[in-house]
C-alpha cells in the first residue's frame, strides 16, 4: 500500500482512484450514519438529499443507521441515478423490492455496533456528482491507495516512475501500521 | 391541421403519396400511435420483409411544440428479430420536423417491384421521390453528407446504412441530431430492415415555412410549462447528474452493484470500469474539446447528449450512451473508451442497433471467434457488416443468429431480442419486465414511471411477494402512456420525486389539447396499447412460453452475490393478468 497526500494532485488521474476507491482510517465499527456524518464529516442534510444511492459491500443500503462499517469495508457514495435501475438502487427508494436480492440485511446489525470501535481502515467509493463535490476534500485530508492503483497514478502522472521513486510525495507504508495511528 | 400520410411503395407507376384524415387515430401519438395502426392493418402472419408489413412514424402527442423535451419519434412495424410487434423510438430532430409539417403518422405500406433505391422529400408543399441508387450500401454518414449536398443543411434526415439495406435483424433507422449527425437512433427490433425492405433509403424532412405547434389553451400550456421546466432544471438526476454525465453515469452503479454483465453475461462486476464510466468519459470529451452537455434536439433543456472528440480534438461519434458503452464494453470485456466510440461510430454509420450488437459480438467471443477483452478484433469484426460479408451478416442479424452460428448456449435474448445492460439476476423486478414485454428485451418498456402518484392498478406494496409481477405490470401500463406523449423517459425522475412537475406534465397535454385528461385516462391509454400490441403477438403465435428468460439466468449465479432468477414461471405469467 502506498500513503500519498494530494496537494497537487491533476485532478483527472485521481478520478480514477476515486472510482476504484481508496482508503481512510476510520473507527470501526460503527454505523454507516456516523461513518458518513462524523468520520467523513459530511453533514446530514447533504447525506440525506444528495447521497441517495449507498452501497456498503456491494451490498445496496436503505437504512443508513442500522448498517455496519467494519474494518475493511467499502462504502460506496453516489447520488441518485437515472432510469429504472437508478430508482430500483436509490435508498429506502419505492422500488426497492426489485433488487431484495442484493440488498444490505441489518438483521445482526445492532450485535456488531455494540463491539468497541478500534482504528481500522475503510475504502471509500465515490461517484457522479459525489466525486465532484466530496473528492477535492477526501483528497486534502490523505488517503491511501492500493498498491496497484498507487503504481498506476504514478505511471499516469509521469513517463518516468521509476524517477519518483524518491519522491516524498510517494511513501510506501504498511497498511496496518497506517491503521493503528487512527483516524485523522 | 394534423394528419396521417400514406405511402405505397408498390404502387403502380411508382410510389405514392395520400393524405388522410385522422379518424379514429385522432388526439394519439408516440407508442400509442404506431402500435393501435400496426395492430389494426397489419396481419400479425405476415412476412416481416415482405409487402404486407408497413412501417409507421409517429412524433410523440406534444412534439412538435413548445413543451420542453417532447421531441421523440416513435416507428412501430411487425418486427424481423422477434416476430412481434415493435415499437422503437428516438431524440433527434426528425420527430419535431414531421410533426411541424402537420404528419401526426406517416405510415409506409407495400414494396416496390424494381430494386431501385429511393429518397422521400417531405414538406410544406406535400411529398416527393427519387430514385437514389448512388447512395446504394453507403453509410449513413456519407449518405447524410451527400443528402445535405442536395438539400442543404436547413432539413433533417432518417436513414439506413448497410444493414438496413441487407435487411438484417439488429438494423436500425438513424435520426439527425441537431448538428445532422446520424446518431440518434430507432434501433432495436430490426425497424431499419423493414424501411430497406420497402427500397427507401432515407426521408428529407424539410420544415422550412412551418411553425411550432400551437396549442388550443396557451394560457393554460405556458403556466404549466414554466412549472414543468423549472422542475426538471430543479431535480438532481435531470438537472445536474445527466447533463454532466450522461447516460453512461450508471456504469459505476451497476458494477458496484454487481449487476453489471459482463464478458456476455459470465459475471456482475467488470475491473475495468472506471476507465469507461460517464465520469471519465465526460472528463475525456471536455479535455479534447467536445462537449460533455448537449441535447440531441432542439428544446430539450436536460441535455444528456454529449460530442466525443478523437486524441486529435476531431469528431468521432457523439457521447455513446450507457447501453452502447456496455455492450461493446463491459460485455465483450474491452475497457478502452476510444476503441468504444470507434464502435459506436460504426454501429451508427452502419445503421444498427448498439445493444444487438455489442451483445452479438459478445456471443461470438464466447463462440471462440475473438477472445473477450479483444478492442481491435472487435472493430474488425464489425468492419464485416459495413463488407456485406458472411460473417458481417452473422453479426449484424443479431445475438440469436450468432449464438446459433457459433453453438453457444449463453445468448442472452428474449423473443431473440438481445438483452440490456442490467443482470436479471441481481435486480430481478428488471427481468420481469424483460421476460414479460410485448417488445422483446427492452430496459426501457417498463420504466420508473410514477406508478405511485399515478395509483396505475391501485396502490402496490412492492414489499409483498407479489408486488414485483404488480410493478413489472404497472410500469409497462406507465410507460406505454409516456412513450405516447413524445416526452423523453429521462423526465422520469422528476415527475416521480416531485408532484408539482407530474401536474405540469398532465397540464402540458391538458392546454395543448384543451382537454382534462386524468391519472385514469393515463392508465386507460397504457393498458389500451399494450392489450393491442399482446394480442398481436398472440395472433403472431406467441406464447406464455416466449415470457421466459433464457434457461441460463435461473441455472448459472452471477458473481458477487452468486444470485439466480428466481422468480417463477407462474408468478411471470400474472404479470398481464389484469
Amino acid at each position: 500500500m502506498a500513503h500519498y497526500s494530494a496537494a497537487d494532485a491533476p485532478w483527472r488521474e485521481l478520478n480514477d482512484a476515486l472510482q476504484q476507491g481508496v482508503w481512510l482510517r476510520a473507527l470501526t465499527p460503527t454505523s454507516l450514519l456516523t461513518f458518513l456524518t462524523e468520520q467523513l464529516d459530511l453533514g446530514w442534510e447533504y447525506v440525506r438529499d444528495r447521497v441517495e444511492t449507498v452501497f456498503l459491500d456491494g451490498m445496496v443500503v436503505d437504512d443508513l443507521e442500522h448498517s455496519v462499517v467494519r474494518d475493511g469495508s467499502t462504502v460506496t457514495l453516489s447520488a441518485a441515478m437515472p432510469g429504472l435501475v437508478g430508482a430500483t438502487l436509490r435508498r429506502d427508494g419505492f422500488y426497492k423490492a426489485m433488487r431484495a436480492e442484493i440488498s444490505w440485511s441489518t438483521t445482526h446489525a445492532d450485535e456488531e455496533r455494540a463491539a468497541a470501535p478500534a482504528p481500522g481502515l475503510v475504502r471509500v467509493k465515490l461517484f457522479n456528482l459525489i466525486l465532484k463535490e466530496v473528492g477535492p476534500r477526501l483528497l486534502a485530508r490523505g488517503v491511501f491507495l492500493d498498491h496497484a492503483a498507487a503504481l498506476d497514478l504514478v505511471g499516469r502522472m509521469t513517463d518516468d516512475p521509476a524517477a519518483h521513486a524518491d519522491d516524498d510525495r510517494f511513501v510506501v507504508v504498511d497498511a496496518h501500521d497506517a491503521a493503528r495511528e487512527g483516524p485523522r | 391541421m394534423d394528419k396521417i400520410l400514406r405511402i405505397d411503395m408498390g404502387a403502380d407507376g411508382g410510389p405514392r403519396a395520400t393524405v388522410e384524415e385522422m379518424g379514429e387515430f385522432a388526439g394519439l401519438g408516440g407508442r400509442a400511435m404506431t402500435s393501435l395502426i400496426v395492430a389494426k392493418e397489419v396481419d400479425p402472419a405476415c412476412h416481416p420483409l415482405g409487402a404486407g408489413n408497413k412501417l409507421v412514424f409517429a412524433p410523440g402527442m406534444l412534439t412538435g411544440s413548445a413543451a420542453s423535451t417532447s421531441g421523440r419519434i416513435s416507428v412501430g412495424c411487425k418486427s424481423p428479430l422477434t416476430g412481434g410487434i415493435k415499437e422503437s423510438n428516438a431524440g433527434g430532430q426528425a420527430g419535431q420536423a414531421l410533426a411541424r409539417l402537420g404528419y401526426r403518422a406517416v405510415i409506409v405500406e407495400g414494396k416496390p417491384a424494381g430494386d431501385d433505391l429511393w429518397t422521400i422529400l417531405v414538406n410544406k408543399d406535400g411529398v416527393s421521390f427519387k430514385v437514389a441508387n448512388d447512395l446504394r450500401m453507403k453509410g449513413t454518414y456519407d449518405t447524410v453528407e451527400k443528402l445535405k449536398g442536395e438539400h442543404g443543411d436547413k432539413v433533417t434526415f432518417m436513414v439506413i446504412g448497410q444493414a438496413g439495406e441487407m435487411m438484417l435483424g439488429g438494423a436500425s433507422i438513424q435520426a439527425c441530431d441537431r448538428e445532422l449527425h446520424p446518431t440518434r437512433a430507432m434501433g432495436r427490433g430490426g425497424v431499419g430492415a423493414v424501411m430497406g425492405s420497402k427500397k427507401i433509403k432515407a426521408f428529407i424532412l424539410d420544415e422550412t415555412g412551418t411553425k411550432t405547434r400551437q396549442p388550443a389553451d396557451e394560457a393554460r400550456f405556458k403556466a404549466a410549462a414554466t412549472t414543468f421546466n423549472e422542475g426538471l432544471r430543479r431535480h438532481g438526476v435531470s438537472g445536474q447528474g445527466l447533463p454532466s454525465f450522461g447516460t453512461n453515469v450508471l456504469t459505476n452503479i451497476l458494477n458496484e452493484a454487481g449487476a453489471y454483465p459482463t464478458n456476455n453475461f459470465q459475471g456482475g462486476r467488470f475491473e475495468g470500469h472506471e476507465k469507461i464510466s460517464g465520469e471519465t468519459q465526460a472528463a475525456v470529451m471536455t479535455e479534447r474539446g467536445g462537449q460533455a452537455t448537449h441535447a440531441c434536439h432542439r428544446g430539450c433543456i436536460i441535455q444528456c447528449s454529449g460530442i466525443y472528440n478523437d486524441a486529435t480534438g476531431k469528431y468521432l461519434s457523439k457521447q455513446a450512451e450507457y447501453e452502447t458503452v456496455w455492450s461493446h464494453g463491459g460485455n465483450c470485456g474491452i475497457s478502452d473508451l476510444d476503441i468504444i466510440q470507434e464502435l459506436d461510430r460504426m454501429d451508427d454509420d452502419f445503421g444498427l442497433d448498439t445493444i444487438e450488437t455489442g451483445v452479438a459480438i459478445g456471443v461470438a467471443m464466447e463462440g471462440g471467434l475473438l477472445p473477450f477483452g479483444d478492442g481491435e478484433g472487435a472493430i474488425k469484426v464489425l468492419a464485416e457488416v459495413g463488407k456485406g460479408s458472411p460473417l458481417g451478416r452473422i453479426i449484424g442479424s443479431g445475438a440469436g443468429i450468432t449464438g446459433k452460428a457459433f453453438g453457444v448456449e449463453r445468448v442472452p435474448v428474449v423473443k431473440n431480442q438481445a438483452l440490456p445492460a442490467y443482470d436479471p439476476r441481481a435486480v430481478q423486478g428488471m427481468g420481469v419486465t424483460y421476460a414479460t414485454t410485448p417488445m422483446g428485451a427492452d430496459h426501457t418498456a417498463g420504466y420508473a414511471v410514477a406508478t405511485n402518484i399515478l395509483k396505475v392498478g391501485g396502490f402496490v406494496d412492492p414489499l409483498l411477494p407479489a408486488g414485483q409481477m404488480e410493478l413489472s405490470r404497472n410500469l409497462q401500463i406507465a410507460t406505454a402512456a409516456i412513450d405516447s406523449t413524445g416526452m423523453c423517459l429521462f423526465i422520469a425522475f422528476p415527475i416521480l420525486d416531485q408532484p408539482d412537475t407530474f401536474d405540469a406534465l398532465v397540464e402540458l397535454i391538458n392546454g395543448f389539447f384543451d382537454i382534462n385528461l386524468t391519472a385514469a385516462d393515463v392508465t386507460a391509454l397504457g393498458k389500451r396499447v399494450l392489450e393491442a400490441e399482446r394480442e398481436f403477438n398472440a395472433r403472431a403465435g406467441f406464447t406464455a412460453a416466449d415470457d421466459r428468460l433464457p434457461e441460463f439466468f435461473e441455472k448459472e449465479p452471477v458473481a458477487p452475490h452468486n444470485v439466480t432468477f428466481t422468480v417463477t414461471h407462474e408468478e411471470l405469467d400474472k404479470v398481464f393478468a389484469w
